[in-house]
């Protein structure tokens, strides 16, 4: 029995989240609930996600209602044994909201900004996160995909970062990164990548990269072996299948959030999780001067016709030990047939997730990666 | 990203255009600000201190302070213009326009078309619009049709911080003349403004609020008010859509023909005065162009066809308020044939 009395908060999803709606409750009050029990959906201006329960124990109270809209920390929630009495819950409620409006007034939400590296002659933008009070595990870098950025892993990077230092970075052209790029092409990004890493002194790092991310992950592996513990791909480009011409296409002409649409749905099996917020960032990234050149320069030179890098040859060669993840409903990269990989290379398949697989299947897939980082550690 | 004020995001978009390319110059009344006393330079920087810091960065050859001749600013930038620099003309009061109205329709608005595309006119007119500082009758006037009347000027109406820095931006690139309204009351109102450059692409509205029920035109600060009725609106089931055209001209007409044929109701808010207006001209165009879509009469919001008034009470029911937009709103949404 234990009388420990654990509050489950807005989460934090990602830099810019300040608030979040409760949407729907999946249990009630009573129920018992276990660790990693999907409980609450919630839905920030950019994406909706589900909650998992942070503990396991019965559900003494729910304090947000559906429809309500609170900013991150504020309670959901506690989860409590049944020794505890309802007047000591009553008291603990009662104290965290007091206690949090008292800081909410006095502090803000400052939280980890980005910060910035000189990285050979580019300038690269990336966020850190690390546990708080011990070193963790080996680091691990987290690189982005086509026309995203460093905010892509707001539903992994934290919840990797528990249990190792998390470097979250915007490629050349993307984010906060130089928009001149003078190496477009596949081995001039992961140099770039390679150059962050000298500029940081990480010697040895777990590579996780989503899409043509995830080229460039493999990519560095065989170029810089020694410099990689363990490669992740989600969705990964380098495979040898296919990229969906009409993603680039409309993804790079897209002037106006209506025709951003047609893209950003390709990314996602539920298309509903486009939202306008999402939508606009988008936009408002290609505004910026330099992206379109850097990105038409991109998506010539590493991702359309003969130029897409086909890995598959050299992939048996990588020492470091791979997991490959996929969204089974991918409609950008063509799915590879995993039966059909090296056998360094171990496949996980999200039936219900689309290209944005550390997205729609975040949870899951955050739990899948830190098992398999976990080994290699 | 940072928040920053509109009025920092004006400052913004001239200090990284003047960086980028030095033909563009700034001139105007007091731009420079603290000349010739013995104080500090740039002791102000323009009557709303937007030019604050240019003269320290540019020196007095790129931020040149001018006479109180509105007729030389305009010609001088006008004509400079035309010989390869890319001036940003400070029109301080919209309301001045009629003492160098001449230079600016027609002569800068001209020579692209006498000239047969052989001439670039590159000049953009800074200009302060709008009401409610009580300024009286000759400093409160929202004076943006007129420029829209003339063919060959563009006329941009930011309503916030993002828009007015990628607006500005795009204005200082183009190669015709310009005409850039800043609305008073806007410059302290805050918008996430990335550091880095970028253009907002002139005729692309915005739609600040989706809905399928009621279309707002609404222009400069009137976009506030306009999204706070949508917001407020919202809570009883009426779902209003906020289109806000960003520039008078080009105007995107079909973003707005598109948003009229889904909702079948436009109310139009406007703060300058109802005739030949851009309420007049938006109606006019809804009314040949989705005619069949109208569920309900047009509704306008404007100020009434006098001056604005002096005394402080008169003035605030003069402009546009939120409850004369939600009294608008609920009109359409309740008119029965």
């Amino acid at each position: 029995m234990s009388s420990e009395i654990i509050p489950i908060k807005v989460p934090k999803w990602g830099l810019a989240m300040e608030e979040g709606t409760i949407i729907t409750w999946h249990v009630a009050e009573g129920d018992h609930i276990a660790k990693g029990d999907e409980i609450v959906d919630i839905e920030s201006s950019k994406i909706a996600n589900v909650l998992e329960a942070p503990a396991s124990g019965p559900l003494r109270r729910i304090v947000a209602a559906e429809g309500e809209v609170l900013p991150v920390g504020a309670l959901l929630g506690v989860v409590a044994d049944e020794s505890v009495d309802d007047d000591t819950i009553d008291a603990f409620i009662a104290d965290y909201q007091e206690r949090f409006a008292k800081e909410a007034a006095e502090a803000g939400s400052a939280g980890p900004s980005p910060e910035t590296v000189d990285a050979g002659s580019l300038t690269l933008e990336y966020l850190k996160l690390a546990p708080a009070d011990f070193e963790g595990g080996v680091p691990a870098v987290l690189i982005h995909g086509f026309g995203g950025d460093k905010n892509n892993w707001l539903f992994n990077q934290a919840p990797l970062a528990e249990h190792r230092a998390t470097y979250a970075l915007d490629l050349p052209g993307h984010g906060g990164s130089t928009k001149k790029v003078d190496r477009p092409d596949l081995d001039g990004l992961t140099d770039a990548v390679i150059a962050f890493l000298d500029a940081l002194e990480l010697e040895q790092v777990n590579l996780i990269g989503h899409s043509m991310g995830g080229a460039v992950a493999l990519n560095l592996a065989l170029k810089a072996p020694d410099r990689v513990n363990a490669v992740v791909t989600v969705n990964g480009a380098g495979y040898g299948t296919a990229v969906n011409p009409d993603y680039i296409t409309n993804f790079l002409g897209a002037k106006k959030r209506r025709d951003m649409k047609a893209a950003a749905e390709l990314l996602f099996a539920d298309s509903a999780l486009v939202t306008r917020d999402m939508l606009e960032d988008m936009i408002r990234f290609k505004r910026l001067d330099g992206v379109e050149e850097a990105l038409k320069a991109i998506a010539e030179a590493t991702l359309l016709g003969e130029n897409l890098p086909d890995l598959r040859a050299r992939l048996g060669d990588i020492k470091a030990p791979i997991l490959g993840l996929w969204g089974a409903k991918d409609q950008v990269i063509t799915v590879p047939d995993t039966a059909a990989l090296p056998e360094n290379i171990k496949a996980h398949l999200f039936d219900d997730a689309g290209h944005m697989a550390h997205m729609e299947a975040a949870n899951e897939a955050n739990e899948i990666i830190e098992a398999f980082l976990e080994e290699q550690d | 990203m940072a928040k920053k004020t509109y009025r920092q995001a004006i400052s913004e978009a001239l200090f990284h255009e003047m960086r980028r390319d030095e033909r563009v110059i700034v001139m105007g009344e007091d731009v420079a600000g603290g000349q010739g006393g013995t104080g500090q330079i740039d002791a102000y920087g323009g009557v709303l201190g937007v030019t604050k810091g240019l003269i320290g960065e540019f020196g007095p050859e790129r931020v040149i302070d001018t006479p109180i001749t509105e007729s030389a600013i305009m010609g001088a930038a006008a004509g400079a213009a035309t010989q390869g620099l890319r001036p940003v003309a400070e029109l301080m009061f919209v309301d001045f326009l009629g003492v160098c109205f001449d230079q600016i329709y027609n002569q800068a608005a001209k020579f692209r078309y006498m000239f047969g595309g052989k001439a670039v006119t590159p000049l953009v007119i800074r200009t302060m619009i709008g009401g409610g500082l009580r300024a009286a009758a000759q400093h409160s006037q929202t004076l943006y049709s007129i420029f829209t009347h003339i063919p060959g000027l563009k006329v941009v109406v930011p309503s916030n911080a993002y828009d007015a820095k990628g607006l500005l931006i795009q204005a200082i690139r183009d190669d015709d003349p310009v005409i850039f309204c800043e609305h008073k009351l806007l410059y302290d109102t805050e918008a996430d403004v990335p550091d880095e450059a970028y253009t907002i692409p002139f005729g692309e509205a915005e739609f600040t609020r989706e809905g399928d029920d009621v279309t707002i035109v609404a222009f400069s600060r009137m976009v506030h008010l306009a999204n706070q009725v949508a917001d407020k609106l919202a809570k009883d089931g009426i779902e209003v859509e906020v289109v806000d055209p960003r520039t008078t001209s080009p105007l995107d007409e079909d973003s707005i023909i598109e948003s009229v044929e889904n909702t079948g109701r436009l109310v139009i808010v406007d703060e300058a005065p109802p005739r030949c207006s851009m309420a007049g001209d938006i109606a006019g165009l809804v009314a040949r162009e989705a005619f069949g879509a109208l569920k309900a009469p047009i509704e306008a919001v404007t100020c009434p066809h006098t001056p604005v008034p002096f005394s402080p009470a008169l003035e605030d029911l003069y402009i546009p308020s939120a409850e004369k937009i939600e009294a608008a709103v609920r009109k359409v949404m309740e008119y029965k044939p």
